[in-house]
């Protein structure tokens, strides 16, 4: 198909936000990852006018980010010339990577969207592990109070997985 | 939840900043751009000559004045040990000399001239990577030891790396060939691309460390390199032990009685 400004709004709320997580996969660097992104949807938009046709957006997409993102690891690592995509733990494979960056963005979009006392909550508990009531006394709340925030939390986050597309366009 | 799910979580917030990732105004930021350029082109472009002769006389005067802030070492008496800003060690070799700008090293990249024969030890730092130039080979590193050789003026620098990774190519090609530990590479001079070479004695940078390791090294192996380094002609009585052991190289007699006693054989010198 061809490129023209509505389809490219559409593809952009689609994948703006998973193709980011994917590059962050290579780059570690969340600043980067959403430069780099923007480089490649920019690129895009100064062709659209050429009339290019493009059959498969999406892998289009993923194929320039990857592209990218190892170019920019390339130059900086000077002699590591094996690029891989890797997650907390090590490695990944690239099919993973691409897989998982749809999942993570719903997540990426859930948290955003959960009220703000509610999401500091779930941030202070599951991303500096803090203890509830390490919680409760720095935000200056019940135990309760943290417990029925984390809940809350947890139940949006899963639903908001649910909701597939809802949270493409963030 | 499942740990797929848990796995993904963690990875988001490693990350996860509040507003970040916006697509909205990402969207804006490029369909908008297009919009602006035309008019900005001609300003950008006209700003970019501006700002290259601006370049042009801010290098002028630091280039000008930088001449003073270059050091240069001779190892004119013999072997010297030299610490750069970093802590990077060299050791040259006597008759070998090390250049840097003192002002720069280190800043972005970490860049040195030499001559002769220096081993270094470089100091990891991925941000500012090392490089090292010499008459016809350069070096790229991020941390490792590793010593280049080039006395043999034109016809061939020796690289070995005693440890860590390194880049080995010709001063002025793009190309090159990895080294790893224990690897040694050999550029001809005049040809584009190094190769990769077997490294001849297990401890090729002994005259800078000091030591000679050995890790179950035939007897033979030893002598041979011990002969080489000392100047004299080893031979052991037997042939097919191994040995593993470290000596330090002050003095030869102490390392013949000592593997003399160990192997329980005999070793003649003969000169």
């Amino acid at each position: 198909m061809t490129i023209n400004i509505n389809s490219f709004k559409d593809n952009f709320r689609l994948y703006y936000r998973p193709l980011c997580l994917f590059a962050l996969h290579y780059l570690h660097d969340i600043d980067n990852a959403e430069d780099t992104v923007q480089d490649c949807f920019a690129e895009l938009w100064e062709r659209k006018d050429s009339g290019m046709e493009i059959s498969d957006i999406k892998s289009y997409l993923y194929s320039m980010v990857r592209n990218r993102c190892i170019d920019i690891v390339r130059k900086d690592s000077l002699i590591d010339s094996n690029v891989q995509p890797s997650d907390l733990e090590g490695i990944i494979s690239e099919e993973e990577c691409e897989e998982r960056s749809y999942d993570e963005a719903r997540l990426w979009t859930a948290i955003d969207s959960l009220p703000e006392k509610c999401r500091e909550v779930f941030l202070l508990a599951k991303r500096d592990g803090m203890k509830y009531e390490e919680i409760a006394v720095r935000m200056n709340i019940s135990v309760n109070t943290v417990k029925n925030q984390m809940n809350k939390a947890l139940k949006n986050l899963k639903e908001g997985i649910r909701k597939v597309y809802m949270f493409f366009f963030g | 939840m499942k740990d797929k799910e848990e796995k993904n979580l963690q990875f988001v917030l490693r990350y996860y900043r509040h507003g970040k990732l916006d697509t909205a105004k990402a969207l804006n930021k490029i369909t908008g751009i297009r919009q602006q350029n035309n008019l900005h082109k001609l300003w950008i472009y006209s700003s970019g000559i501006a700002a290259a002769i601006l370049i042009c006389i801010v290098s002028y005067t630091l280039l000008s004045r930088s001449d003073n802030n270059m050091i240069s070492v001779t190892a004119d008496a013999g072997i010297t040990r030299h610490f750069l800003p970093d802590s990077t060690l060299a050791i040259l070799s006597k008759g070998s000399t090390l250049e840097y700008d003192s002002d720069n090293y280190g800043k972005k990249s970490r860049e040195v001239n030499m001559s002769g024969k220096v081993f270094f030890s470089v100091r990891r730092n991925e941000q500012s990577p090392f490089t090292a130039t010499a008459m016809y080979a350069q070096v790229k590193v991020l941390g490792t030891e590793f010593e280049i050789d080039e006395r043999m003026q034109d016809t061939v620098t020796n690289v070995y790396v005693k440890s860590g990774k390194v880049m080995f190519k010709g001063r002025n090609s793009s190309k090159g060939i990895i080294l790893t530990k224990d690897m040694s590479g050999t550029l001809t001079h005049g040809n584009e691309m190094p190769e990769m070479t077997s490294t001849a004695f297990p401890n090729p940078s002994a005259w800078a460390t000091g030591k000679f390791v050995y890790k179950n090294t035939p007897i033979d192996a030893v002598m041979k390199e011990l002969s080489i380094y000392y100047g004299t002609s080893l031979y052991a009585s037997e042939h097919f032990k191994t040995i593993t052991a470290e000596f330090k190289t002050d003095s030869l007699d102490e390392i013949i009685s000592l593997i003399e006693k160990t192997l329980d054989i005999t070793i003649t010198k003969k000169d």
